[in-house]
């Protein structure tokens, strides 16, 4: 288990609960701000549904903090695992509406873009790849501006014979990409929702959804 | 092995060593689509396929939809009978299952929903003929 910690927990300001699902590991950050916050990610893969609240309930007490202390939930809400996006999601909403607090939407690959601006130049152009299945991509495009990041290819699909034929030599991060970053750190969907979270606020969340992109609906009819 | 390959069996000691034989060319991240009628032997040879990754436990997961076996190798074995619809398979994260390079996917009735399974993958077509005897029919796609 890896747990960055720099525990002077004094302030004011309210820390952010941050959920990160949606891909292999499940992480979870109790964040200030980019120079204190407590983070864990366990190094076990799927284990969201097993672990996700003793994660929670060892981040929030290394923080020395509850729920109650908390101003928001920021939940990576997609594109990503299918499985993971939705249990990272529930339990953001059972906890928001135990503890009467809004949860922040994080787009999953801004997230990425976010923390990718340290691995890319200023200027340098990048791309996110993360496997939807065996054929398919969510793909996107950004330009290092510094300490921001801007679109240059808006969130999509593309077949993996396209990303293989006309994006093979560019830098690109995500699990179907050439670079060690794959999926956000939960500290990254934090600092996400910290700088740019507040007008995404929902305390009306009944109906929020991880982000697909694709429409997972049925297409065939079972034929014996 | 070589692709497309039929192959005629009389006995459940043949279909054994045909599943030791195609076990030697499988890879992590490789799928498995299995087609036959009830009774033609898939669970069979499934279960002989497993046993050469030292996997003793493997059984039918018709009832539980989804089996997950470790051994030399980690399996996750379908079986499509049971299903209704497909949003049944995107719901317990039927992908997420195909995506993960470093298992291996088996699924029973794989032709009940072909819109879902990766266009790279071994497809074997088990019939069984008048005689009792099979014949497989595996591609490569």
């Amino acid at each position: 288990m890896i747990v960055e910690t720099i525990p002077d927990i004094a302030g004011d300001e309210k820390p952010i609960l941050a959920i990160e699902t949606s891909g292999e590991q499940c992480g979870v950050c109790v964040f200030w701000n980019n120079e204190k916050y407590v983070e864990t990610t366990p190094r076990i893969k799927f284990s969201h549904s097993k672990k996700i609240f003793t994660i929670v309930e060892n981040t929030l007490s290394t923080a020395e903090i509850s729920l109650n202390d908390i101003s928001a939930i920021a939940v990576s809400i997609g594109p990503g695992s299918f499985t993971g996006l939705r249990i990272g999601l529930a339990a953001a909403k059972g906890m928001a509406l135990g503890a009467s607090l809004p949860i922040v939407p994080v787009p999953t690959f801004e997230a990425i873009a976010m923390e990718a601006l340290s691995y890319t130049k200023k200027g340098e152009k990048f791309f996110i790849a993360n496997k939807v299945n065996k054929e398919e991509i969510y793909f996107a495009g950004f330009i290092n501006m510094g300490n921001i990041y801007k679109f240059v290819q808006q969130l999509g699909i593309v077949s993996r014979i396209e990303l293989e034929n006309n994006y093979s030599s560019v830098i690109m991060f995500g699990n179907a990409g050439n670079k060690r970053l794959i999926f956000p750190p939960a500290r990254a969907i934090a600092s996400w929702s910290w700088l740019y979270g507040k007008k995404f606020e929902l305390t009306n969340y009944d109906l929020l959804e991880p982000l697909y992109v694709k429409d997972f609906l049925v297409k065939g009819s079972k034929i014996k | 092995m070589q692709f497309p390959f039929v192959y005629h069996i009389f006995s459940e000691e043949e279909t054994i060593a045909l599943a030791k034989s195609f076990a030697a060319i499988l890879q992590k991240g490789d799928c498995v689509a299995l087609t036959g009628n009830l009774g033609t032997g898939k669970t069979f040879f499934v279960k002989a396929l497993c046993k050469k990754f030292l996997i003793d436990d493997a059984k039918s997961p018709t009832f539980a939809l989804l089996n997950v076996y470790s051994g030399k190798e980690k399996f996750f074995h379908f079986d499509f009978y049971r299903v209704r619809t497909e949003r049944e398979l995107l719901d317990i994260g039927f992908h997420d299952y195909l995506n993960d390079e470093e298992a291996i996917s088996l699924i029973e009735w794989a032709d009940l929903f072909p819109a879902l399974l990766p266009k790279k993958r071994y497809e074997i077509v088990i019939m069984l003929n008048e005689d009792f005897s099979r014949t497989f029919n595996i591609k490569k796609l």
